[in-house]
């Protein structure tokens, strides 16, 4: 009957010491051994037919023996376990090598530089509005308050559409435009997006990003006008600045200005602006006695060049690969 | 227009000595964007100088030595020029002396040892070229530096003068200007009226007959043909970029850069007096450019009973120009109204230094003082004899503006005085008169009050005005979605890379990638590739992937997102679009499989896109577009309307393109649908079954329509069916779906899951 736990025994041993070694495999053994079929069970049920005193005494010699038996199968199981997860961190990669990769692409500089400034607007409480492309001639200078052929007419290289009479649009003024005439004052809007200027070389692409902010409403003033530009401006291009405000003209604004900061060791021309021109206001039926407006216009582009350093304006029209991946 | 003047002109007007530097800084903080550029550098040490004496070369012809005088020395100098016998007063270049292309040294020229040399203007560098050695003709002191007598800066001040200041496009206006913003005093103009004291005022030169112009003023006289513009002259008109001419147009041109005022000077022997001055359509003039210009009845002509002269303000006429025979002169000095100049220069495309001035505004208080500082110089310079004059004055009446402190305070949000205002303003020439303002005649860019504020600000100063925090009140807004940036974050996670297109691409590809509207072209594009407006916005894409692949990157994915531009029967329309572009190897490197693009991979990306948009549901059916592939190329649907297409671009116009495969999206971004309110269900408590069902599919029956019958057959419990994978066996095509099921209310039998896929399989029949 020891011979049964020596049996066991053996069998184990033999499991540990092959190649697969599960807990599948301890069952089979404990089935074996402790199983319906098995030599034990068979004894246990032989026990009915020994004199009772012997019964006894064989009965707690077989319980003895399962006892023993019970135990070496939950330590093959423990082994069994031992065993699984050793194979299992057996298993082991190079970490440093990089596989199943996947490229994650990239928004362009100037997106991202569009989609900061919008939210800085927004979070101020301007709403954004947008416009076409392709425009006449009232909406991009007439209305603006450049007359009809003013030499002011001649400070835009203008694009025309040919065999008709529309352009495309110089400044996203002309959406000022169209806001004014569809909506009253108050108004805060910011009207981002592409313009067209006839001229290409390293500082002047024909077609760049514009956007110009504009406040209608009653004692609106060129002091707040100075206050929101120049906050914006610091707010986009995160810290403080140095600044400067030179009288300018844009047909449009009266007073005019252009903002002059200081980046890197010179003066850096980076927005015009001014108090909106009573004419403007009056051609799209807006009081000028009651409201008064202001509004500003930068160059996205600029800024963006600025914030990342970036020289030539083609480098962000030429679309390299190279270039957008790093964004 | 920039303006390059000298500073030290600029100073002779202004009662102040101020640096360079100072007059740059002021001019940038008042509104005149203005740099330093370099000019050419005189050598001091080269002067003017007498020929004393002249001898022949003892051992060469054709050289002469001559004896020099520059005021404490004598020089010998060895001189090639012939000219030399005749020369008087010269320009000397001691050894030392640097020019612009050699510093002079002690040579010995056969024999004879040379202390200088005597100059040409090339060789100073105040002509491009010129013939010999310089003759003074005007006075000169022996001995002065040339630099001097010139008054010549070796720098220059460069001014962009915006198109309002047309009062600033002279060194009178700059000054004045300075000299008002800076509180300091002002010179007068040049006061030459008293020459008229002894001359005869006609009517018998000109007839004026147009309200457009203010004045017009003439003179005849007669000079010494012979005469040269004084040096001085020749130089400050070539750093004005002006060059030489006649010296009477010179002269004027001279006038014209010190004061603004626009003259002309008519030979007058080609004239048949008096002209006439006014307003006549269809007459021929040959103008001094050599062209022929057909007048219009808005153009101010000068003409005679038999010839147009001139096209006012704009040309003059090219047979009655100045000659250099000529010694009858008839002066022209006049002020047109600039609306009427700019509506000429407007249609006709032509344009001058005096039409320039013109159409921004010439002041009327100058015609008369200038013609007699013209007068003036012509005697001095040219030996003019004058003859008579005539005035003409037509002046519009002066402007009055009210002032309106409280006004002004409100705009700038300052708190000005009166005092300060009327400070302010008069120092620019304004007048008080009874509480208005009047504005000086030079000032045609102030009409109204906002223009006084302007004023004012600038004098003030910009920068001395505080900011001022804005307020307002809060409101809490709607949360937008915006669609664009939603698409932008979804595909820059798929690994495409976002560009930024020009708007216009290339005639050609607006036909090879056509589009059912009028196509955009450009009056004046930069560059042929440039003449259109996009009408799609793969044309942009290819070209982007065009220029990278030409940069040996053969493996791209990229997107943009923006407007094309279509001429319809209803106008112009701008719709918006997304659209993606993959080409070359999809996925590569340690562990992945080396992929090609397909449409596949196009396709999930852009159902991702959708997806991310909150968009699902999108109906593919085969694409009939001729740019894309015929069997590999989808149109998308969503709620049965149209918004775009999807696939591999057409193999022959890749082929066209240079390119390798492309697979393209191209969605509208308007006719996308509204992002559907979201219906959130519960996940099930009980176990999902599933089932794989194998096939024999027809081969041109969209598996799309099989799958939409299984799902819209109402089969209980059905989850879901999808396809699975799709074999090519022996020319027939085995499909494997995998179909689910699952109930919220219990754990279902095996026998309603047979009974169900039994039905399927009845479909698929």
């Amino acid at each position: 009957m020891e011979s049964l736990v020596q049996h066991c025994q053996e069998a184990l041993d033999e499991l540990q010491g092959g190649k697969s070694f599960t807990r599948h495999d301890v069952d089979q053994v404990k089935s074996k051994f402790l199983g319906k079929k098995s030599e034990l069970m068979q004894m246990y049920q032989s026990l009915g037919q020994l004199d009772p005193s012997e019964k006894k005494e064989q009965g707690q010699k077989l319980n003895q023996i399962r006892q023993t038996l019970n135990q070496l199968i939950q330590e093959g199981y423990i082994a069994a376990d031992q065993r699984v997860l050793e194979d299992k961190l057996s298993q082991s990669v190079d970490v440093s090598a990089l596989g199943r990769t996947k490229k994650v692409g990239s928004i362009h500089p100037l997106s991202i530089a569009y989609q900061e400034m919008k939210d800085i607007l927004t979070s101020c409480g301007f709403e954004i509005a947008s416009g076409p492309h392709i425009e006449d001639d009232y909406h991009n200078f007439t209305a603006l308050n450049f007359p009809e052929d003013h030499p002011a007419r001649t400070m835009h290289d203008t694009f025309y559409v040919k065999d008709s009479e529309h352009l495309l649009r110089t400044h996203t003024s002309t959406v000022q435009i169209h806001v004014l005439n569809q909506q009253e004052p108050p108004i805060r809007i910011a009207t981002p997006g592409r313009v067209y200027r006839c001229d290409h070389d390293p500082t002047h692409s024909p077609m760049f990003n514009q956007i110009e902010c504009l406040v209608v409403e009653e004692n609106c003033n060129f002091s707040q006008l100075k206050w929101l530009l120049i906050r914006f401006c610091e707010a986009y291009l995160g810290k403080k600045l140095d600044y400067r405000f030179r009288p300018s003209f844009f047909p449009f604004t009266e007073p005019s200005a252009e903002l002059d900061i200081v980046w890197g060791d010179k003066w850096l021309e980076l927005a015009g602006c001014g108090m909106v021109h009573p004419n403007v206001l009056i051609e799209a039926g807006i009081d000028p006695n009651k409201y008064s407006g202001f509004a500003f216009g930068i160059g996205i582009d600029r800024l963006a060049m600025m914030k990342y350093g970036i020289n030539d304006l083609r480098v962000l029209y030429e679309n390299h690969i190279e270039f957008l991946e790093q964004f | 227009m920039a303006l390059r003047l000298s500073p030290r002109w600029i100073r002779e007007y202004l009662q102040a000595d101020l640096t360079t530097a100072a007059l740059l800084e002021q001019l940038n903080a008042t509104g005149f964007e203005s740099e330093l550029v370099d000019d050419l550098v005189i050598d001091p040490s080269i002067v003017i100088g007498k020929v004393v004496a002249v001898e022949k070369h003892p051992n060469a012809d054709k050289l002469n030595v001559c004896q020099v005088h520059t005021g404490e020395k004598t020089l010998t100098i060895v001189c090639g020029c012939p000219s030399v016998t005749d020369a008087e007063y010269v320009i000397v270049a001691p050894i030392g002396a640097k020019l612009p292309h050699l510093t002079l040294k002690a040579v010995e020229i056969r024999g004879v040892a040379s202390e200088g040399m005597l100059c040409s203007l090339q060789e100073i560098g105040l002509l491009e070229a010129s013939n010999g050695i310089f003759h003074f003709s005007e006075s000169v002191d022996v001995g002065m530096p040339l630099v001097e007598h010139l008054k010549h800066d070796s720098q220059l001040i460069e001014i962009d003068i915006t198109p309002n200041r047309g009062d600033c496009l002279s060194v009178y206006g700059i000054a004045r200007d300075l000299a008002a913003t800076l509180n300091v005093g002002l010179e007068s103009y040049p006061d030459h009226h008293g020459l008229s004291d002894s001359l005869e005022r006609t009517d018998k030169l000109f007839d004026v007959n147009s309200d457009a112009v203010y004045t017009y003023n003439a003179m005849i006289l007669s000079i010494d043909a012979q005469s040269k513009t004084p040096l001085m002259m020749v130089n400050r008109l070539r750093q004005a970029g002006m060059g030489c001419n006649h010296v009477v147009v010179d002269i004027l041109n001279y006038i014209m850069l010190e004061l603004g005022q626009p003259m002309h000077g008519f030979d007058q022997t080609s004239l048949n007096l008096p002209l006439i001055v006014d307003t006549k359509e269809k007459q021929s003039c040959l103008l001094l450019d050599d062209s022929v210009y057909e007048t219009r009845g808005h153009d101010i002509l000068v003409r005679d009973q038999s010839a147009t002269h001139a096209l006012a303000g704009v040309m003059g006429g090219f047979d009655s120009r100045m000659r250099p025979e000529s010694t009858e002169v008839q002066l022209e000095s006049a002020v047109f109204a600039p609306h009427a100049i700019a509506k000429t220069l407007r249609k006709s495309k032509l344009g001058s230094e005096a039409s320039y001035r013109y159409e921004r505004g010439v002041s009327s208080d100058l015609s008369e003082m200038a013609m007699f500082y013209a007068a003036d110089l012509l005697m001095k310079h040219t030996g003019a004899v004058l003859k008579a004059y005539q005035l003409y004055n037509n002046v519009p009446e002066h402007k009055r503006i009210k002032p309106d402190t409280a006004r002004i305070n409100q705009c700038l949000g300052t708190s000005l005085t009166n005092e300060q205002v009327e400070h302010y303003l008069t120092r620019l020439g304004f007048e008080n008169d009874g509480g208005d303002m009047i504005v000086p005649p030079y000032r045609y860019d102030v009409s109204i009050l906002v223009d006084l504020i302007e004023e004012v600000a600038r004098l003030y100063g910009y920068d001395q005005i505080d900011l001022e925090p804005m307020t307002g009140s809060l409101m809490p807004r709607q949360r937008e979605a915006d669609g664009q940036d939603a698409c932008k974050t979804a595909l820059m996670l798929m690994g495409y890379n976002e560009v930024v297109q020009f708007s216009f691409v290339s005639k050609a590809s607006t036909v090879s990638i056509s589009e059912d509207c009028k196509v955009i072209e450009l009056e004046n594009p930069i560059h042929s590739e440039y003449g259109c407006m996009r009408t799609n916005m793969i044309q942009s894409l290819l070209m982007a992937a065009q220029y990278n692949q030409q940069r040996q990157i053969n493996s791209l994915k990229i997107f943009e997102t923006g407007k094309v531009f279509r001429g319809t029967k209803d106008g112009i329309i701008e719709p918006s679009y997304v659209a993606g572009l993959c080409m070359g190897t999809y996925s590569s490197g340690f562990l992945n499989a080396d992929e090609s693009c397909d449409y596949y991979h196009i396709q999930s990306d852009m159902l991702t896109m959708l997806k991310h948009l909150g968009l699902s549901g999108a109906v593919l059916k085969r694409c009939g577009r001729s740019d894309m592939h015929p069997a590999q190329a989808a149109d998308v649907y969503m709620n049965d309307a149209y918004i775009g297409y999807v696939g591999k671009l057409h193999p022959a116009l890749c082929e066209a393109y240079g390119l390798e495969d492309v697979c393209v999206f191209n969605l509208c971004m308007d006719a996308l649908p509204q992002k559907p309110e979201l219906e959130v269900g519960m996940p099930s408590k009980y176990p999902c079954i599933s089932r794989d069902i194998t096939y024999d599919h027809k081969k041109d029956q969209p598996i799309a329509e099989v799958l939409d019958a299984i799902v819209s057959a109402d089969i209980e419990h059905l989850k879901h069916a999808a396809l699975q994978t799709i074999y090519e066996l022996d020319g027939k095509l085995n499909v494997t779906l995998s179909i689910v099921f699952q109930s919220d209310e219990k754990t279902l039998a095996d026998k309603q899951i047979d009974k169900a896929m039994d039905r399927i399989r009845n479909i698929l029949k």
